[in-house]
């Protein structure tokens, strides 16, 4: 008799009832047949012959029906316990695992997205709602901020803003901007739009100065004469094509002089737009006011260049017609055309148009006709004018000349890559690190959210690694060798996910965070490699700890359950990843080292796409090859190695979760406050409207200098 | 002595308890105990013994473990948890007054 056959044919029988939990089947099973030899031992000594002990140790065992259904009835609730665990994990787990990576990836990705959308211009109001503008509008704040999408035109679409409110002016403002900016607009009927506005607006001098700038296109054309010289000190030759409607759009320019004001209400529209967009909580929200901002249509500014240019010629043909007095009027132009275009002003540009403006009076063609007026006073007067509000300008230009070495280090070294495009034209002071600070910590939490989002993918892909494995290790398995799905204790899972997923993320936390020495004062550009090293570490240490305390955690339950474990770990586990992560951690020395000692990256170029896919690939390894051994190792060990798969699935799953909710929510969080402290990129502020908030000061520096050199020059003359 | 089957099963929750209290065991050597202890008063079945102690174990009122013994032959090894701990105590008290309230109807003297 085969005692052994003997024994597991009872142990089966006994726990037949149990079969719909392999696991605890077989341990109930190896339970059983434990005690059973030890009866057998016992009565081995009673007994003449191998077969009589058994059989009197089956004997003494007791009704064997009766103790399989005993031990149906114990196990019942532990069997229900486990199999509502298993569909759990099944039916809530793992899918809710699965959507939530592809929510969140797929959030972060379409972010991207629409960043990139917005960054290459497509931000126009027809574009709005395929740029992920809020939808939840009322009907007049969707007009407001699209206009009506519906017309043929950007400016008929505008011009549907106007018409639901007629009283408004800034409406009309707006419309006008639109209209001016579309080069196929027929002439009359430009023409037609802005006379309604010099009727509706009377005070404003802006339509006047647009109808101008139309009448100069069809009555005369400018022609450069040295284009070989700077812009502002170029010769214009006037060709003139009709005569009268020059002299009738100088009249328009006279005429608007004497108006109280010259708005636009290019600032008043914008504020009203940023008004209705909810605060921005995230970067891609931030910038996508910033291309609004951007966007603002400044149509005036080409017409204010074009009259400025024109007035020198035009005054000299009416020097040569003996028309003095309008001549000098006509030369006097720009001082009043200067100033309005300062106050009107919130943005860099406008202000140099000013100054362009002003810098036309001391041009040497401008002096050259002045001469010929024969009115030295008046010529003095002019070039006083234009030399204390040029001063303004020199002194802007002087000191951004001086600073910009320094600058421009400062930028790369201490700056966020937006921050470090936009500062150096706006040549203010050097930025403090308070300034600073906000945008470089902002783009290191993007990094931080893109590294969580592609560890949530590589976890996914180690699920569905994991789900090869099993289903390659269950082909051709009988029924008893079939992968087991044995969860680790919860004592264990909480091992697991403490110190392979929360530990971890603490640690990095407190070294990112509040040990001051991940080099957090430094640039992305200069510390990236740093920080890509770091997260890989980390990343790597995750997939490591968590993959081998479950394996080690599978094992001990296998051992017990009698299913062939390996003797020994593999050399994977004991020499591979240790030497990874040696490698990344003496590389992640050098770097850091090179770059606080260096203030610039190891790596640029070419060679740093090449590096990042050498360390991606080390990550991978960390547990890669782990699953490798479980999907080709030895055949004897396949239950073991299908085993480890399957239980690894619901605790990647697990440690999918929890790595969303222990960094998403303080990411997300710590994005829009830095999203919201950062002076560079904040945009309509109550306070101020411009570009940035360094911008708006300077632009408010620069303008209160000129206003308060026009006063000046007023009570001096 | 025989004892009525039911009689048998009700003390069995606190026997186990107590029994492996004292030291991890394993089944087999569980009955062997018990029947010692009692002087083969209590000779319990396989079919009594194990559903118990899975009951037991389902309820986390005791613990086990499989271990090796020296013969390379693997054992599964019950102990008491915390929560059994506090079972068996109760147990105990309840036990005590039950036998002291039975004791005080069926020993004392007839008519009274």
């Amino acid at each position: 008799m085969d005692i052994r056959k003997r024994i597991d044919e009872i142990a089966d029988g006994l726990t037949a009832g149990l079969e719909s939990d392999p696991a605890l089947r077989l341990d109930v099973r190896n339970e059983m047949a434990s005690h059973l030899e030890d009866k057998i031992e016992e009565t081995r000594q009673e007994c003449e012959t191998e077969e009589e002990s058994v059989e009197l140790a089956v004997k003494s065992f007791g009704s064997l029906p009766e103790i399989a259904e005993g031990l149906l009835q114990a196990n019942r609730r532990r069997m229900t316990i486990h199999a509502l665990i298993k569909w759990g994990i099944r039916v809530a787990l793992v899918p809710a695992a699965i959507i939530l990576v592809l929510f969140v990836v797929g959030g972060g990705f379409a972010r991207l997205g629409n960043l990139f959308y917005a960054m290459e211009g497509n931000f126009m109001w027809s574009h709005g709602p395929d740029v992920g503008y809020p939808k939840n509008l009322s009907e007049d704040e969707a007009l407001i901020l699209y206009g009506d999408r519906s017309r043929d035109t950007e400016s008929a679409g505008q011009k549907a803003i106007w018409e639901k409110h007629p009283e408004s002016m800034v409406y009309y403002g707006n419309y006008i901007s639109h209209l001016a900016t579309e080069h196929d607009t027929d002439s009359t009927f430009f023409e037609k739009e802005v006379r309604r506005g010099i009727g509706l607006d009377p005070d404003n001098a802006r339509y006047n100065l647009i109808l101008v700038g139309n009448m100069l296109d069809r009555a005369c054309e400018l022609k450069r004469i040295d284009p070989v010289k700077k812009d502002s000190e170029r010769t214009y030759e006037l060709i003139i094509k009709d005569r009268d409607l020059l002299d009738e759009a100088f009249d328009e320019i006279l005429k608007s002089k004497r108006k109280p004001h010259m708005k636009t209400y290019t600032r008043e529209m914008l504020r009203k737009r940023l008004d209705i967009l909810p605060t921005a909580t995230r970067l891609t929200e931030q910038i996508r006011r910033i291309a609004m901002a951007a966007g603002c249509l400044l149509p005036d500014l080409l017409k204010h260049r074009q009259i400025e240019r024109t007035a020198p010629p035009y005054a000299d043909i009416l020097i040569s017609e003996g028309k003095k007095e309008r001549a000098k009027e006509v030369l006097g132009l720009w001082y009043p055309l200067a100033t309005r275009i300062s106050d009107e002003s919130f943005t860099l540009i406008e202000i140099l148009v000013a100054f362009s403006v002003a810098k036309m009076s001391l041009s040497d063609q401008y002096q050259e006709i002045v001469k010929k007026l024969g009115e030295p006073g008046f010529a003095e007067t002019q070039r006083i004018r234009a030399e204390r509000i040029m001063a303004i300008h020199d002194g802007w230009r002087e000191q951004k000349k001086k600073l910009q070495p320094t600058l421009e280090k400062e930028l790369e070294e201490s700056a966020g890559i937006l921050t470090a495009l936009l500062l150096p034209a706006l040549g203010g002071d050097i930025p403090t690190e308070k300034e600073l600070a906000p945008g470089r910590h902002l783009e290191y939490t993007l990094v931080e959210q893109s590294w969580a989002l592609t560890l949530m993918l590589l976890m996914l892909f180690l699920m569905l690694a994991a789900l090869v494995v099993v289903l390659r290790r269950r082909i051709g398995a009988g029924p008893d060798v079939r992968p087991l799905l044995i969860l680790p204790s919860s004592k264990d899972l909480l091992r697991i996910f403490g110190m392979g997923v929360a530990l971890p993320i603490a640690v990095f936390f407190l070294y990112t965070r509040i040990s001051g020495l991940a080099g957090r004062h430094l640039s992305l550009s200069v510390n990236w490699c740093g920080l890509v090293l770091e997260l890989l570490i980390l990343g790597a240490v995750i997939l490591y700890i968590t993959t081998s305390m479950t394996a080690d955690a599978v094992a001990a339950r296998c051992h017990a359950l009698g299913i062939a474990v390996p003797e020994e770990k593999s050399i994977l586990r004991c020499y591979v990843f240790p030497i990874l992560i040696g490698i990344l951690g003496i590389l992640w020395i050098v770097m850091v080292v090179f770059s606080r000692k260096y203030s610039r990256p190891m790596f640029s170029g070419g060679v740093g796409p090449v590096f990042l896919l050498m360390v991606i690939a080390g990550c991978i390894l960390s547990s890669a090859p782990y699953f490798f051994v479980l999907l080709f190792g030895k055949k004897t060990l396949g239950q073991y190695y299908g085993t480890v798969a399957r239980s690894l699935i619901p605790v990647f799953a697990g440690a999918v979760i929890l790595v969303v909710l222990l960094t998403n929510p303080y990411l997300s969080c710590e994005e829009t406050r830095l999203v919201q402290t950062d002076p560079v990129l904040a945009v309509g502020n109550k306070e101020y409207l411009g570009f940035t908030k360094l911008e708006a000061d300077l632009v408010q520096r620069l303008k209160k200098e000129i206003k308060d050199t026009v006063k000046q020059i007023e009570a001096e003359e | 002595m025989a004892f009525d089957r039911d009689l048998v099963r009700s003390v069995a929750e606190p026997i186990l308890l107590h029994v492996v209290s004292k030291r991890p065991m394993y089944g087999y050597e569980i009955i062997k105990v018990v029947n010692e202890k009692t002087d083969g008063a209590f000779v319990w079945k396989e079919g009594t013994l194990y559903p118990c102690l899975h009951r037991l174990e389902g309820d986390r009122l005791i613990k086990s473990q499989w271990q090796k013994a020296e013969s390379g032959r693997s054992r599964k090894y019950y102990s008491i948890t915390p929560k059994g701990t506090v079972r068996l105590k109760g147990k105990l008290k309840e036990w005590s007054g039950f036998t002291a309230a039975v004791e005080a109807v069926l020993m004392a003297p007839v008519g009274v």
